[in-house]
Parts: structure tokens; sequence; C-alpha cells
């Protein structure tokens, strides 16, 4: 039997990682956290831990140095989980791009489920970003297995 | 029966001096250790229905006899004292000795000799500790001095002498706990006290010379407290504890008390007198686990529960009481800031000595019941610490509590023997526990609520240090690797022994109580004793314990079979891979080193030890004076 | 005593989980923010069984399951009215698994997080203790089932007692100034503390012996308010609630303090506050 992952949707903990960025979109990122858009009316968390997140918000391209840390945080959330890649950056690498050390948008690295455009992504966007990426999670069948 | 008992241990002590190949030394110590062990057990099983009053038919030449091996003892003391130039020592033996001289023949007619021998259940309890703990103890001592030696090769291979002490102080022992008679008590008491002296001497390096010394000089000056209070008594005409307990309080004898009950508190390592122990930690392990654990810092707790009945709540009592909060809790804190696994050792056994003088003190039928309880459990899990401390530090080079994190990799039975002897010291379902609740509920029955609160904090301290010594223990068990060490015949025989009466007297806690405990309680007080415990919380109790047992073994399936993926660990993303590092700035590779805390800040030994050693006189000389204070007034 | 254990069982979660649940929407209004559903407490949990376990080695789940089991049995002891102080030492042992738990995962974070909870329990055990002492002194039984035959609550002879004790009930509960091992807040600064490396079930568990702890504790403030009037056994219902919304206020007043000064605090608090209540019981 598989199950239907019906719970997630209601309580998606968050990790959020920066790359190589300007930290615009991470102040945005972060201000869906305040009073005005509050993101834990959907049961949000900023966990700052890929073990308890289900989702991960990246915000900036991927350089040389953050690529295997980009993997790693990746690898360590359990199944099943979702990123998002906030802002230009994420996306392309914006205009990091053709810096030396940068390789380009996050996607380049691990698979990216919903982009995010904007430079800096405005918190509407973000919060809609999310729940488009909780939708894909919810459809997402759970790799645990009984017996 | 009683002569064999006493008599073998003297036997195979004289033995082993005869003996000097190596290998039969380790036989004649097995079975002799295996033959005291069976004697014991049989000697109590045969015994257990009678309380034995016995007339000796020697025993008008009994004081001669003590007085002519006192002299040799202290003469040997005296001699030790002038090779070492120490003119305390030599002051303080030789006073004794004058004074034993003269009680003797002062006051030879005013006491009569009788009722030499008395045993009862106590007395039982007693000497099967001693017999099973300290045979087992011996034992395992013969494959660890091997290994010892191997270890230090630079220290002389003394091991007849080695076994000669430790057989002879089974003999001084077995005779504390059987006589009736103050001088024969005083008599074995030395020799315990020259057998701690040369065991801890034994290396002969100048630490341990030095060591031995502020041992053997605390100890003289409680022989000779024990000296003046059996003079005072005598001038009452006591010299046995059935006339004593039965004596009026008049001013002599209760300073004679006080006196005896101070005695008591250098033999049991107390503050002010506590230093001596910390330093018995340099003597071999096995030794440790005999001497300065088990069974002979014991002997001050026996002497207490033989005066009991003369303290309680007057002066003496509230002072023996108040000195054993105190050590409970200072020895705690100073537990806490040792790296040392031994010293951690030696701290936590002045503290839980601390608990059961207290105890003692109070001096109420509960009070005695926790006291007698803590004995029990502490003899057993302790030794059975030391024992594993003692091959852990020869498996691991090292006796740092911070180097055990990698001892699951070289021994996983050790390990387990670890954990077991931790348990059995502080967690709930375990016998340590078992007693202190009863003590809690002691302390609060006698209204005395500086030593409620004090019990309160010393209790959390010792969880707090055990616990973060246990987490040392397990923090790298998934990290097994292939076993390097297979543990050897005498000491599986005796870890494994001693881990399984920790759990199986735990289990079995309500019959200890009921055989021996409650018997020997009811037989000193009138009124009638409930246990303390329940019977309902004891099968509580009991359930925990086969829970702890019972949930692994329903969980172990289940989990095998929901196998579950392993992950790396989370190191911010920076893992190399191995769980074991980390990338640093520039690509460094950086090794992840995790350490406990010690807390020198707050828990530091050196400040608290000297606090408390000056609380710790300040109450015995104000409770001196407030003895002599109250009789005048 | 099956309804109690029954109740113990099934009740308690739930009452806990509620109260977990009431605690992030009034920590939100206060902030002036929305917060999440009532039910999400049991929304986390529910996800979290379904997720994905991972885990960093075979011995951690172990403990996680232990932990959970003797928080449970003392929650079950003190709803039968059981020995209180029996009671404390299942429920301290479990606070050891719990402990353990965080050393065996040798990660930097459980094991700061493991060092830190550690000390969270030396804040707070002698003050339990205590509370214990002084409720055997006063009503003469350490059963808990006593509390419902006594003419005065508790609180009437122990007044100093129980605000130690409420003062160590922050602690106890997870709440800022002394959430030091682990916490829901954003506090980062060793990510999830002991529980960094838990994942699915095992962080569930951890979750639903946390509302196991919540209930316990504010059972201990129960105690204190009821005697056998029907009335007082209703109102120490409220007064509960009223010290849970104290500890959330301040929960959301405080900053975090460091180790030495949570020690230091909580110690004096419970020295002073023991010492001085035992004094005044002694002179009445």
């Amino acid at each position: 039997m598989v199950f239907k992952m019906k719970f997630i949707k209601k309580s998606p903990w968050i990790l959020h990682y920066d790359g190589s960025s300007c930290n615009g979109c991470d102040i945005e990122v972060l201000a869906c956290l305040t009073p005005l858009y509050d993101i834990e009316r959907f049961g949000a968390i900023n966990t700052g831990n890929p073990k308890h997140a289900d989702l991960l918000l990246i915000t900036g391209s991927v350089n040389e140095q953050n690529i295997s840390v980009v993997k790693q945080l990746y690898e360590q959330m359990p199944n099943p989980k979702a990123v998002v890649a906030i802002g230009v950056c994420a996306a392309t690498g914006g205009i990091f791009k053709d810096c030396y050390n940068v390789q380009g948008g996050v996607g380049e690295v691990i698979p990216v489920d919903i982009y995010v455009p904007g430079c800096a992504a405005r918190p509407e966007a973000i919060i809609e970003g999310v729940v488009l990426a909780l939708n894909k999670l919810e459809r997402r069948k759970s790799p645990r297995k009984d017996a | 029966m009683l002569g064999l008992l006493l008599g073998l241990p003297v036997l195979a002590a004289l033995f082993m001096l005869l003996f000097k190949k190596q290998r039969q030394i380790a036989i004649l110590t097995r079975a002799c250790a295996s033959l005291v062990i069976a004697l014991s057990i049989t000697f109590c099983v045969l015994n257990y229905n009678k309380t034995l009053i016995i007339d000796l038919s020697f025993q008008h030449w009994l004081p001669y006899a003590t007085l002519l091996l006192e002299v040799l003892i202290s003469g040997f003391i005296i001699y030790k004292a002038i090779v070492h130039k120490s003119v305390l020592l030599c002051l303080l033996t030789g006073l004794s000795i004058l004074l034993s001289i003269g009680y003797e023949f002062l006051y030879k007619d005013k006491t009569e000799v009788s009722q030499t021998i008395f045993i009862d259940k106590l007395s039982l309890l007693m000497i099967l500790i001693i017999g099973v703990i300290g045979g087992i103890i011996c034992i395992y001592a013969v494959e660890y001095m091997k290994d010892y030696h191997r270890h230090n090769p630079e220290i002389p291979d003394r091991r007849n002498i080695f076994f000669t002490v430790m057989f002879l102080f089974l003999a001084a022992m077995f005779g504390i706990v059987i006589t009736n008679q103050l001088s024969l008590l005083l008599l074995c008491w030395e020799i315990s006290s020259l057998a701690s002296f040369l065991l801890i001497g034994y290396t002969k390096t100048p630490k341990a010379v030095k060591n031995s010394f502020t041992a053997i000089q605390t100890n003289v000056f409680g022989g000779l407290l024990f000296t003046v209070g059996l003079v005072l008594l005598g001038v009452n005409g006591i010299a046995d504890f059935r006339s004593l307990v039965s004596s009026n309080g008049s001013l002599t004898v209760s300073i004679a008390v006080f006196l005896l009950s101070a005695a008591a508190l250098t033999k049991s390592a107390q503050f002010p007198f506590s230093g001596w122990l910390l330093g018995a930690m340099v003597a071999p392990t096995p030794s440790s686990a005999l001497l300065h654990s088990s069974t002979m810092v014991k002997a001050g707790v026996y002497l207490l529960l033989r005066l009991s009945p003369m303290l309680g709540s007057n002066v003496s009592g509230i002072t023996v009481t108040m000195i054993g909060g105190v050590t409970f809790l200072a020895a705690a804190m100073m537990a806490v800031s040792q790296t040392d696994s031994k010293r951690v050792l030696a701290h936590s056994t002045i503290s839980n000595l601390g608990l059961i003088i207290a105890c003692v003190g109070i001096g109420t039928p509960e009070a005695i019941w926790a006291a007698i309880m803590l004995v029990v459990f502490h003899a057993i899990a302790k030794s059975l610490l030391f024992l594993s401390v003692g091959s852990t530090s020869h498996q691991l080079g090292s006796r740092s509590i911070e180097d055990m994190d990698g001892l699951i990799g070289i021994s996983k039975q050790l390990t387990i023997f670890l954990i077991i002897g931790i348990a059995g010291m502080f967690i709930a379902p375990f016998g340590m526990l078992i007693a202190k609740w009863a003590a809690m509920r002691a302390f609060l029955d006698s209204g005395n609520f500086l030593i409620v609160i004090i019990v309160a904090f010393a209790s959390t301290i010792t969880m707090f240090f055990w616990t973060k010594w246990l987490g040392k223990l397990i923090a790298n068990a998934h990290r097994i690797k292939p076993t390097s060490y297979v543990m050897r015949g005498d000491e599986k025989v005796s870890l494994y022994s001693l881990a399984a009466l920790v759990i199986i007297i735990c289990l079995l806690h309500p019959l200890v109580s009921s055989s021996f405990i409650e018997p020997y309680i009811n037989s000193t007080t009138t009124d009638s004793f409930p246990p303390p415990i329940e019977p309902v919380a004891s099968a509580i109790i009991i359930g925990m314990l086969c829970l702890i047992f019972i949930l692994p073994l329903i969980l172990y399936p289940i989990y095998h079979k929901f196998s579950v993926k392993q992950t790396s660990l989370y190191l911010s993303g920076e893992n190399t891979g191995d769980d074991e590092s980390f990338y640093g700035g520039m690509g460094q590779v950086h090794r992840v080193e995790l350490r406990n805390w010690y807390m020198q800040g707050i828990f530091g030994e050196e400040f608290w030890l000297r606090k408390s050693v000056y609380l710790g006189a300040g109450i015995l000389i104000a409770g001196f004076f407030a003895v002599i204070g109250g009789h005048v007034v | 005593m099956i309804l109690r254990i029954a109740l113990a069982l099934f009740a308690v979660p739930i009452a806990g989980g509620l109260l977990a649940g009431m605690d992030r929407i009034i920590t939100a209004r206060m902030q002036r923010r929305k917060g999440p559903p009532l039910l999400q407490p049991f929304y986390d949990v529910i996800k979290l069984l379904q997720k994905e376990a991972t885990t960093v080695n075979m011995i951690t789940r172990f403990f996680t399951t232990f932990s959970l089991c003797f928080t449970i049995l003392a929650v079950v002891l003190l709803f039968t009215g059981q020995d209180l102080l029996l009671c404390i030492f299942a429920f301290t042992l479990a606070c050891v698994f719990f402990v353990i738990m965080g050393y065996s995962g040798y990660s930097p974070y459980s094991f700061i997080g493991a060092e830190r909870e550690l000390i969270q329990i030396m804040c707070y055990e002698p003050m339990i203790l205590i509370a214990a002492f002084a409720f055997y002194e006063v009503s003469g039984s350490f059963h808990v089932e006593v509390v419902w035959k006594l003419d005065q609550p508790l609180i009437t002879r122990l007044p100093l007692i129980f605000l130690g004790l409420m003062f160590i009930l922050t602690i106890k509960l997870r709440k800022s100034p002394f959430d030091l091992s682990m916490s829901h807040h954003g506090h980062q600064e060793i990510v999830k503390g002991i529980t960094t490396e838990l994942t699915g079930v095992c962080l569930a568990m951890v979750e639903i012996t946390h509302w196991f702890e919540i209930i316990f504790s504010l059972a201990l403030v129960y105690i204190f308010f009821v005697s056998s009037a029907a009335y007082m056994q209703v109102l120490a219902v409220f007064i509960c609630l009223a010290v849970y919304f104290l500890e959330i206020v301040i929960d959301n007043v405080f900053a975090r303090v460091k180790w030495k000064n949570a020690l230091k605090i909580s110690w004096i608090v419970t020295g002073v506050a023991s010492l001085a209540n035992f004094v005044i019981l002694g002179l009445l």
C-alpha cells in the first residue's frame, strides 16, 4: 500500500538555503514569516534543518563552493520533498551568470519543482510558489513502503 | 564453620607468601576465592534462622592476643613512618598504642570478656557482601594483575604480597562484622587500615607512597579516636556493643559514641576526612574495588549502624547526618568536573557513603532500612563499575571518560557492563534508586528540612554526571568496528556474575528486605516495622525493570522488519561523507570531535574540596562541643 | 482504574496536542499574526508519520521509543494516583533516555543539544523533587490520590514552593528563556538541537512525548489546587490553563538566557523558595 501524502499540504516545513545571491530574495523569504504575510497560517515552519524539512527554498545561484552543499542538503531531506528556486539568480544565475565561479541556476544541480520569478521575488510570489510546490508534493507518492 | 570462614583467608594469605611462581599464586587465589564465596553462602544458609552469640573457650586470652597483634601492627607502622620521616604518623600511632596498652592493663578487671561473637541478620548480610563480592574481585584480580604488570613493566612484580594483603583484608572484614567486642573490632579495623596502606603503596612510586601515607595518617587518626572512645567506655565498664546500646547516656558515654562515630567517618571517607580516598585511586583497580568502594569503607557504615540506637535526634546523630548530607552534595558536585573515570568513581563513592551515613544518622527504622539497602546495592554496582573501568583502562590505555566513546569499538561487552553499572547507580528501576526513595521518605519523616533540600540537589547532580558518562559510552555506538579484544576467563566470570547480581538483586529487592533487613530491624526495635516500599510500588519497580528488558525484544523485530534508510549526519552540508569529518574554509578537512561538559567554573574540584573540608571540620568540632555542652548545661 | 488508564492513554495526548495548538495560535496573536489552525500539531505529527523515515544509526529509534513509553508510564502512574515520587522517577528515566538519544547520534548539533537538555534537567529536577517532598510533608503521604481528600488545597500551605514549581515549569515546557536544547522558535544556533538528526516516525514520537510532558507538568500544577471540594476540582483545571497561558506570555516576552544563568537562576529560586516555605511550614 502506498500512502497518499494528505497532510503534507497542511504542514510544510521549510529549509531555506542562500546560494550566491545579493540577499534581496533572502530578506523577502524571511518577510513571508512576518506578521504581514504570516506563512505560518499554512502550518509552515522555518526549520533550518534538512532532516525536518519538506520544502527546500533556494535563493541565489549555484557556485563551485556550494554545489556539494546544495546536493548534500537535498539528499538529506527525507522523501517526499520539493525544491522551490526563488528569484532570477536561482533560476538561471541572473546577473552573476558570467562570474568565473558561478555554475548557473539551481536546476543544474538538483531537480527544481517550482521557479519563482522576480528580482527580488515578492513575498506574495514566494507564498504562491510554496503553495504550488505543495500541490506537487501532495501528488508525489511517498516512497515509504509498508510490508 | 565460623573458624573456617575466618581462618581460610588467613591461611590463604600465609600460603601466598610461600609461593613465588605466578601460576601457583593464580591457582591458589582462584581456589581460595571460590572457597570464600562458597563458605560465606553456606554459612548464611546454615545459620540463617539463628542469632549466634558465642563465648569462645579461649576468650580470656583474647585481650592479650589482641594487644600483641596491635603492638605488632603499630610497630610496623612506626617503622615505616621512621623510614619515611613522618613525625605526625609516628606520634599518632604511638599515642594510640600507648592508650591501648594502658586500657588493657587499667580496665582489665572492670570489663569482663563475654559474648565475643555476635552474629545477627545484619552480620550475615555483611558476610554475604564481603564473601561474595570480595571473592569475585579476587578472582578478577588474577587476570588483571597479570595484565597490569605487562602494561607497567617498570613496577616490581610483588603479586604474592598483593594477594596476601587482599586475603588478610577479607579475614579482617569478616572479623569486623562478627565480633561484639569493641577491642577486637579495633584490631580488625587497624588491620584493614594497614591493608589499605600496603595496597595504595603497592607500586612504590613517589605519588603512591605519598598517598598511602595520607591514607594511613587519616586512618590511624580514626583509630586514635576509636581508642579514646574505647577508654572512655572502659571507664563505664562497657566493652561490647550489646552493653553499650543498653547503657545510659552519661557524659562519657555520649562523648565516646561521638568519638566512635568520628572514627567511622574517617573510615568512610566523609568530609573533612575524605582526601585519602581520592589518593587511594593510585592502587591497582581490584584493590580499589574491594577496599575503597565495596567493603572497607562500609566498615565505618557498619560501625555506625551498630551505634545507631545511640544516634538519632541527639547531637551525635545530627552531626553525623549533616556531615553525611554535606558530603553527599559536595562530592557529587566534584564528580561533575572530573574526566578521569576512576576519580569520578571515587567521588561518587564518597558521595554515596555520605547518603548512607546521613541515613544512619537519622536512625529511624526506615532510615536504617534505606541505609542497609544502599550498602547492598552500592557494593555490587560500584564493584562492577570499578572492575569494568579497570579492564577498560587496559584496553584503551587511558582512564579518561573522553576516550570512552571508542570503547564500543573495542569491546561491546565491557561497554554493556559499564552501562549496567552506571544504570545501577542512579536510574529509576535499579537498586540505588529504590533505596534512595526510602531514604528520602526517612529524611522527610525526621523533619530535618535542610537535609531534604540537600538530597534533592545532590540526587540531581548525581544524575547529571552519570548520564553524561552514559551518553559518552553510547555516543559512538553505531560505528562498531571489528572486535579486537576477547575477554578472558577470570575477567569474564567475575564481570558477568557481578552484572547479573546487579540485575537479580534489583528484581529480588523485596526478598532481600524481607529476609535480612526487616528481621534485623525488628530485632532492634519494639515497634512493628512495615517495609518502606509498599508491595504495589515494588511491583511497579520490578515491572519497569522488566519493561526495559522486554521492550527491545518487542521493538527489535518490528524495527528489523521496517528497516529505514541510513543517511549521513547533518554537518551543515559540509559532511565529507564518512560522518567523522567536514570541509572547513578553503576545503580543509576537519575531524568532528565531541567533548563533554565538565563545568570547572562551577563544580571545580579544588574550590569545593577546600570549602567542604572546612565545612565538615566545622560541623564536627561544633558537634563535639555541643555533646559536651549538652551535658554540662 | 481502567477508565483512568484509558484517560491517560487517549485523552492526554489529545489534550496535550490541543494545548500545543492553542499555544501556537496565542503566540501568533501576541505577535499580531493569524497563526496556524488549532489542529496544526496533529497535522504535523500525521505528516511526520507518513513521511519517509531516515536515521543516522540503528539505535536512536530505540531510545526515542523508550522515552515515549516511560513518559506514558509516568502519566499513567500519576493518573492512577500512585506514589508521586515513583511518577517522577519514571519521568526522569524517560528524560534520561531522551538525552541518551541525543548523545547516540554523535552529531555535533544533537550532542550539544543533549548536553543542554541534561543541564535543563539539572535545572528543574531539584524543584520537582522538593515539590513532591512538600506534598508529602503536608498531606502525609506520597500517594497522589490523597489530594482529592484534602480540606484545603496544597497551595494554601505551599505558596512559595508552587511559585518555584511554576518557575521551573518554564524549563520543562521548553519555553523561552530556557529553551536551550531545542526550540520551536527561529533560534537556530544549534539547528534543532537534540532533535536535529531525527526524521519521520522518531520526530513524531518526540512531539507526542512532548504532549504528554505538557500534561504531566500541568498535572503537577493541578495537584497544588485540587481539594475535596467539587468546585475546586473544576477550578483547578482553569488555573492550570491560566498557568499555561502565563508560560506562553513568558515565552514571548523573554529572550534566551545562557546555560550558566539558567542553572544559577533556577537553583537560587529553588533553594530560596523551598527553604523559606519549609521554614514557614515548621513555624506554623
